[in-house]
């Protein structure tokens, strides 16, 4: 049994809800110069992964583009299902310096004496996967609203 | 003769909602890496039992994003659905008439 339209537009909807909260913890931490880990706040990457593996058979039609594969579920190989949120990868870069040495965190020894740890978060950056991820929950939408509208039209039939 | 053609926009109506999921899959997949957008081509294929619908899962090999392609595609897949839906009203109704007629 394969998964329904509406199954894989709601995981869909769901994954790039969860990147935007990713993304808005990032913009909301964009400044703050010390966590609970004693350090500056780190960025974080929303991680997705596709629920199941393609097939042989699909997998090799990828790759030669001249094999006709069925589809069904009569063995044939199946349309992969919606994007799984898999979790949330912490950016390891370093962090940015800004000399600050009024500042009650800035490094108070070594070479870096005077230097406040910033975070690593690029706001421009953040704003792009905000609007790409906006746009892909959009397109989650449209395509949830098409079965919709597909199985309203084929109860219509019914009734003729 | 009508068994058929009933039979064959059913069968044209189950691949466009087919099509659908798999966009809808392209369309929530668009940001997984490494995913490869898939579509459903709809083609006939004559079999003993007369002509069928014959749907293949291809990958998307179109140089238009994976979400524009999988909106564009939606678009078209409603519009065919769409189609094949007031096809099967049109037959419906063109029964019902016959069916009257014959009781007269």
């Amino acid at each position: 049994m394969t998964a329904s339209a509406f199954d894989i537009a709601a995981a869909g909807m769901s994954a790039h809800r969860a990147e935007m909260d990713v993304i808005a913890e990032n913009l909301a931490n964009a400044n703050t110069e010390r966590t609970d880990a004693a350090a500056p706040y780190r960025e974080k990457t929303a991680v997705f992964e596709s629920p199941d593996e393609s097939p042989f058979a699909f997998a090799l039609d990828a790759a030669t583009d001249d094999l006709d594969v069925g589809i069904g579920d009569d063995g044939g190989p199946s349309p992969p299902a919606g994007p799984i949120f898999a979790g949330v990868a912490q950016s390891d870069a370093s962090p940015q310096y800004r000399f600050d040495p009024s500042n009650p965190l800035a490094i108070a020894v070594g070479p870096r004496r005077g230097f406040v740890a910033l975070p690593d978060v690029d706001p421009i950056a953040q704003m792009v996967d905000l609007v790409g991820a906006g746009r892909a929950y959009d397109a989650d939408v449209a395509a949830l609203q098409a079965a919709k509208q597909m199985d309203v039209e084929a109860v219509e039939v019914d009734r003729a | 003769m009508a068994d058929m053609g009933f039979e064959l926009v059913e069968q044209g109506m189950r691949a466009a909602q087919d099509r659908a999921a798999v966009l809808a899959a392209d369309a929530a997949n668009a940001r997984t890496p490494g995913f490869v957008p898939s579509d459903i081509s709809p083609g006939g294929e004559v079999s003993a039992s007369g002509i069928r619908f014959a749907s293949v899962l291809r990958p998307v090999r179109s140089g238009v994003g994976g979400l524009e392609y999988a909106m564009a595609a939606t678009a078209d897949n409603s519009i065919r659905f769409r189609a094949l839906a007031d096809q099967e009203r049109a037959m419906l109704r063109e029964f019902k008439t016959v069916a009257e007629n014959t009781g007269r």
